[in-house]
Formats: C-alpha cells, sequence, structure tokens
C-alpha cells in the first residue's frame, strides 16, 4: 500500500481495488484465461498466466479486470488464435437465401448465414461504418452495413462472399444485413452471376432523372438534385477519399460542396462553372453541402454563372503572410497547389506556374484571412507572372517571391472587398490606403477635448462632495466614538 | 475554425504599455498565450506598433542579439530580436536610424529583481515604413484606445473590473495621450 503511494501513479480508489486482488482471485482469473486458451487449442501451464497477471497488476498497477482482458489478448495473439474466432464460433447460424432475408424484417437481430454478390458500394456516411451497400443474390438485393469494429476489408464490387454471423437489422420494416466484430466475411467458392433486380437497383439511381435547382432551392439534406454552379473556392487540404471540396455558388447563393473520389472526376478549377448531375444534399453541422459520389457526374459548361456571396468589405493592416504565398506551381492534371515539385495525388509533375498571397489582414477586430488571385498580385508586387518566373529562377529560390510579397505588404494598411467563404475571404479588389483621413482626425480630437473639459468638471466636483462628506463626518463623529476609525480613514 | 484562432495585433501607444505591468495566462500550461492587461482594459498577446526606430543595440555575447527602440508620439517601445527572430534580427543589423518602421511582434514580460515589470516587444515583423504609414497608425491606435476607454468607463466587465481595481487609471490622462498623439498628425 505505501508503495504504491509512493510511486503516486493510482490514484486512492483504485488502490483499494487493487489492495483487493488476492491471491485466489488471481488464480481463478489465470485459470479462466487457461480455459479460453485450451479450448482454442493452447496449452498453457497456469502458473505462467499467473505471473503474468501478477506483472500487471504489481508492477504496472493496472486494475484486475484490465489485466485479465490485456493478458488473455496477449497470450491468443502469441498463440495465433483469432479474437473473432474465439468468442464467436460457438453460435451458429441458419444459412439464408436473400429473399428469405428481406422477408425477416419482423425478426431483427437474427443471426443469419448468407451468400452474395457485392453490386453496389455506397459512400460511407459514418466513421463507424467501414462499409455500406448492396448485395445480391437468384433471389433478390439486400442492403448490408459492416461496421468498422467488425475489422474486417472492404468488399469489393461484383464479387461474391460468403457472410457468417450477420445479423438481420429492421429499419423502417426494411431489412438489412449487419457485419459486426462476430461476423466473419470469405470470398465464397461459388460466384453468383445473375442477380436479381441488379439492373433496376442500379439504373434507378444512375439514371435518376432530376430536377435542375438552384442552390437556394438546397436547403435541407437528402435531396438529389442537378445543379449549374460556378466553383468559388477549392479548399487545398481535404480528405484522402475526397478529391475535391470547396464552395459552389450561383445567382442565388453559395454553399459547400464534396467530390468524392469515387464520382472519378479529374479536373475542377475554381472561376469555371459545371453542371452537377445526380448530386445530392448532406446537412453538416446545420449548413448544407452538395455532394457528389458514384452516382453522380459533373460536366464542364461555357455559360458564365456568377456566384452571389456576400460582398465583405474590411480595412487592416497586412500582419502575416501565409506560407504558399508567392510564386506557386500547380498539376497540371487537377489543377492543386504542389509542394517541392509534387502534387498530393500525381506525384511529380512539371507544374504549371502562378501567383498568389494568402495574407491576414488584421483590422484590430479579427485576423482576416484572404486570398489573392493572380491578376491582383501581379499589381500589388507590380510584377508580371513571367518576371517573376524569370527573378525566380535567376535567384535559384522560388521563395524570393515570396520575400517581395512580404516586404511589399507587411505592416501597410489595406481596403479588401471579396467574397466571405468559412475561413477565407476571396479577394476581388485589394487596395492600399493611401491617405489619413483628416476629417476624421479633427473629429476625434474635438470629442477627446470635450471629454477632457467634463473630466475636469467632473474632478471638481467629486473633490467638492468628497470635501463635503469629510466634514460632515467629523460634525458627526463629535459625541460619536465608534466612527473616529472611519473619519481618519477619509 | 475550432481550437486555433489567430491572435488580434492590439493598437496600443507607448505610454500605455510603459503604464502596463499585469501580465497573465488563462491557462496553466506552459505554452499557453500570455496576455498584457493594460490601464485601458486592452487585453494584449500580440501588437501593431508603427514609429520611429531611434537606437539599435547589439547586446549579445556572441550571438547577435538586437535590442532596438521605437518611439511614437507617446513613449518609447523597446523590441529584442535574436536568433529566433532571425528576419527581424537581419533588418536591424542592417537598418540605420532614425527611420520609420512598422513592428508586428508579442509582448514580452521581463520581472526586475525589485520586483517590476518590464514589457518589451518581440518582433514577428519589422518593415521600413513612412511618415503616411505611421500617421494611418496614430489614427488607427488613437480611435481604438478611444473606443477602450469609453467602454470601460460605461460597461464593466470581469477585465475592467481587475483593471480598476490593479491600474485606477485616469482616464483623462489617457484623453490627453491620445490628444497629444493626434497633434502629431498633420494633414499631408
Amino acid at each position: 500500500m505505501t508503495d504504491m503511494n509512493e510511486t503516486g501513479f493510482v490514484d486512492s480508489q483504485e488502490s483499494i481495488r487493487l489492495e483487493n486482488i488476492g491471491t485466489e482471485d488471481l488464480f481463478n482469473r489465470a485459470a479462466a484465461i487457461q480455459k479460453i486458451l485450451f479450448e482454442n487449442g493452447a496449452e498453457v501451464p497456469v502458473e505462467e498466466i499467473e505471473s503474468k497477471l501478477k506483472e500487471m497488476t504489481e508492477i504496472f498497477k493496472v486494475p484486475a479486470a484490465e489485466s485479465q482482458r490485456s493478458v488473455t489478448n496477449a497470450f491468443l495473439k502469441k498463440y495465433n488464435i483469432s479474437k473473432t474466432k474465439t468468442f464467436t464460433e460457438k453460435k451458429s447460424a441458419a444459412v439464408k437465401k436473400i429473399a428469405e432475408i428481406t422477408a425477416m424484417a419482423d425478426m431483427p437481430d437474427t443471426w443469419i448465414d448468407c451468400t452474395g454478390k457485392v453490386i453496389q458500394i455506397w459512400e460511407n456516411t459514418h466513421e463507424s461504418i467501414s462499409q455500406a451497400g448492396l448485395v445480391g443474390d437468384e433471389t433478390g438485393v439486400i442492403k448490408y452495413t459492416i461496421w468498422s469494429s467488425a475489422e474486417i476489408e472492404p468488399l469489393e464490387l461484383n464479387k461474391t462472399y460468403d457472410f457468417k454471423n450477420a445479423v438481420v437489422k429492421s429499419w423502417n420494416d426494411k431489412a438489412s444485413v449487419t457485419l459486426n466484430k462476430a461476423s466473419l466475411i470469405a470470398p465464397s467458392a461459388e460466384e453468383i452471376i445473375t442477380v436479381k433486380a441488379n439492373e433496376t437497383v442500379l439504373t434507378e439511381i444512375k439514371d435518376r432523372v432530376n430536377e435542375l435547382r438552384t442552390v437556394a432551392e438546397l436547403h435541407q439534406g437528402g435531396i438529389w438534385t442537378d445543379l449549374k454552379a460556378n466553383i468559388v473556392q477549392i479548399f487545398e487540404k481535404t480528405h484522402e477519399s475526397i478529391s475535391y471540396a470547396g464552395v459552389l455558388g450561383d445567382e442565388t447563393g453559395t454553399m459547400r460542396f464534396t467530390i468524392w473520389k469515387t464520382a472519378e472526376v479529374e479536373r475542377l478549377e475554381a472561376g469555371k462553372s459545371y453542371l452537377f448531375k445526380n448530386a445530392v444534399t448532406k446537412e453538416w453541422n446545420g449548413n448544407f453541402t452538395v455532394e457528389i459520389n458514384r452516382a453522380g457526374k459533373i460536366e464542364e459548361v461555357d455559360e458564365k454563372i456568377i456566384a452571389k456571396a456576400a460582398v465583405f468589405e474590411l480595412c487592416g493592416c497586412a500582419v502575416d503572410i501565409q506560407a504558399g504565398s508567392g510564386l506557386i506551381r500547380r498539376c497540371p492534371e487537377c489543377n492543386k497547389v504542389m509542394t517541392k515539385g509534387m502534387c498530393g495525388e500525381h506525384g511529380k509533375m512539371k507544374g504549371k506556374y502562378d501567383l498568389r498571397i494568402k495574407a491576414v489582414f488584421d483590422d484590430g477586430l479579427k485576423a482576416h484571412e484572404t486570398i489573392i488571385n493572380c491578376g491582383l498580385t501581379q499589381k500589388l508586387i507590380h510584377m508580371e507572372l513571367e518576371d517573376a518566373v524569370v527573378t525566380a529562377t535567376e535567384n535559384l529560390d522560388p521563395e524570393c517571391i515570396n520575400e517581395i510579397v512580404k516586404q511589399e505588404l507587411i505592416g501597410k494598411y489595406y481596403r479588401v472587398r471579396g467574397a466571405k467563404t468559412d475561413r477565407y475571404i476571396i479577394a476581388e479588389t485589394v487596395e492600399r490606403v493611401n491617405h489619413v483621413d483628416t476629417g476624421r482626425i479633427e473629429r476625434m480630437k474635438e470629442i477627446i477635448a470635450d471629454e477632457l473639459k467634463k473630466d475636469k468638471n467632473e474632478k471638481a466636483e467629486t473633490v467638492k462632495s468628497s470635501d463635503f462628506e469629510a466634514f460632515e463626518k467629523i460634525l458627526n463623529s463629535i459625541g460619536n466614538e465608534d466612527e473616529n476609525d472611519e473619519t481618519e480613514a477619509v | 475554425m475550432p481550437g486555433y484562432f489567430r491572435e488580434i495585433a492590439v493598437r496600443m501607444f507607448a505610454k500605455e504599455l510603459k503604464d502596463s505591468d499585469m501580465v497573465y495566462r488563462e491557462e496553466e500550461e506552459q505554452y499557453a498565450p500570455q496576455y498584457v492587461l493594460t490601464p485601458t482594459g486592452a487585453k494584449a498577446n500580440r501588437v501593431l506598433i508603427s514609429g520611429v526606430l531611434t537606437e539599435i543595440e547589439n547586446i549579445g555575447s556572441g550571438a547577435e542579439y538586437y535590442k532596438a527602440r521605437i518611439a511614437d508620439p507617446t513613449g518609447v517601445f523597446t523590441i529584442y530580436a535574436g536568433q529566433y527572430q532571425a528576419e527581424a534580427a537581419r533588418f536591424l543589423s542592417e537598418a540605420a536610424t532614425p527611420a520609420f518602421v512598422t513592428v508586428i511582434g508579442k509582448v514580452t514580460a521581463f520581472k526586475t529583481d525589485d520586483g517590476n515589470t518590464l514589457l518589451s516587444v518581440r518582433p514577428e515583423y519589422i518593415q521600413n515604413a513612412d511618415e503616411k504609414d505611421r500617421n494611418l497608425w496614430i489614427a488607427e491606435t488613437a480611435e481604438k484606445t478611444h473606443e477602450r476607454i469609453s467602454a470601460a468607463e460605461i460597461q464593466a466587465d470581469e477585465n475592467i473590473k481587475i483593471v480598476l481595481d490593479h491600474y485606477a487609471p485616469d482616464f483623462s490622462e489617457y484623453r490627453k495621450m491620445i490628444l497629444q498623439a493626434l497633434k502629431t498628425v498633420v494633414s499631408n
């Protein structure tokens, strides 16, 4: 007990619990572990298990239950016994055809085995789900969900699998199949060739005819729609399963968009307009995004769509220039900014030069991150893109253009107008503030001079009133000794 | 952006920073941002300064470590730049005095043996400026300081209560300071 306190690792409650692990308890736990191992064909002397448990509880001060768990798993691993197998093989589930499972909507939580061909894989909607989609056999098609906790490799499209220990779930009177920690999936020996309803299900989504809606009409989740919009901004850092994410807009407003890798969109450029086909809206933190997934596609359109965005204006001092400013290179394939000659997606590329500035303008109330495009940058640094490339080459350092940007902008006041997105202001105009508003200065002087006069009068009054109070107190204190202290304090 | 926000560069005159000695961190952690609470109720981690570079001194023994003075109409800011402010140190090693400069930097505090708190600025950027830039800064700093005083007089939030308690500031003194600064701005 004293030892434990000295280590300082355990709180008092834990120490009490640890103290309760008697030799008998330890032995029982070791025996339980031995039994599990024995059932899985591994013979381990109970003393060996006991000494491991003792090490956990006494040296590392791990609570008994956690020690048991950890030691069990360590031995299972040592003898190459699959955890899933250990706890599940006892269950024997009935083999079902898909049509039979579909009819089991009123029997949720039934364990079943089945064989099915993956005919559709859906966009992942939740981190606790590793994959969802449709599987089918000659009798029908059903939705499947693989929980992340199942630790099962994602299934491949058009392959046939044997599903063991799957659970039937029911949602809105429709049955589906879920795969959890206890489930096993293995490629099937027999391939299912014909899947009933395969074609109809697929066409249902792929060739759905959607209404062409505007951004303003998409303030609701779950709408399948077509949409013509201009790409206002493309975010640089996104998830690996996303090809492009950013902000798009039309005459009615702007919203976020996400284009998943599965949509196989090769190239998207900010400033260009596209027709989004078969897009779907999602609610996200109270905002709405429009997504393009496997079922959707985009086409560039010639029309010039102008995104309506709230014009944002500020006047502030340039206090920082962020990394990735100055002379940059964009991937010719996807137009994303490359770092050290590498595109995050396409690897080593020649790259196309561009100028831009990511500046922070501070107006004393907020630091506004602002993106300044090539045209505006050229004006601000008095240098054309071609000259910048020449200068960088002569200096053997593209960073030297960023130095010029810093020299030119930092510490100077600018008036910035642009479209405000989630994080950045996309600058439309950036003008150096060139003169001091002397009228404003004169007005300020007057106001402050007035206030100073008032201050003076107030001070005079406070002096007067405090004099009076002191005098009154002196009067009161005569014949009242108790108040003497207070009088002195005044 | 959850988690991260950039500290505003607070506009304040040299006198206000010189009068300040209340430095605190909102969290106990070593890397939690440090703030100075000034007599007009500004809570500053970062400041924006524009003034005249009047003196540069290399006080480093061995490695270069620069101490410089930047004057505004109300007083002097002291800045220190060493190896971790490489750009600023390089600027100071080449700069001539006097010169108009603008500095963006962090307020740092040093406690002397006799218990006084000395505040200085560790520059993130120091850049050449001109008189017009300086005047823009004075106008803006005057306005922001005046706003702080007005706010402190009307509404006492938690910080203002601490400020009034700690400094017992005479706001007319700071109004005079603003007026003094504004008077140096002549129409151009």
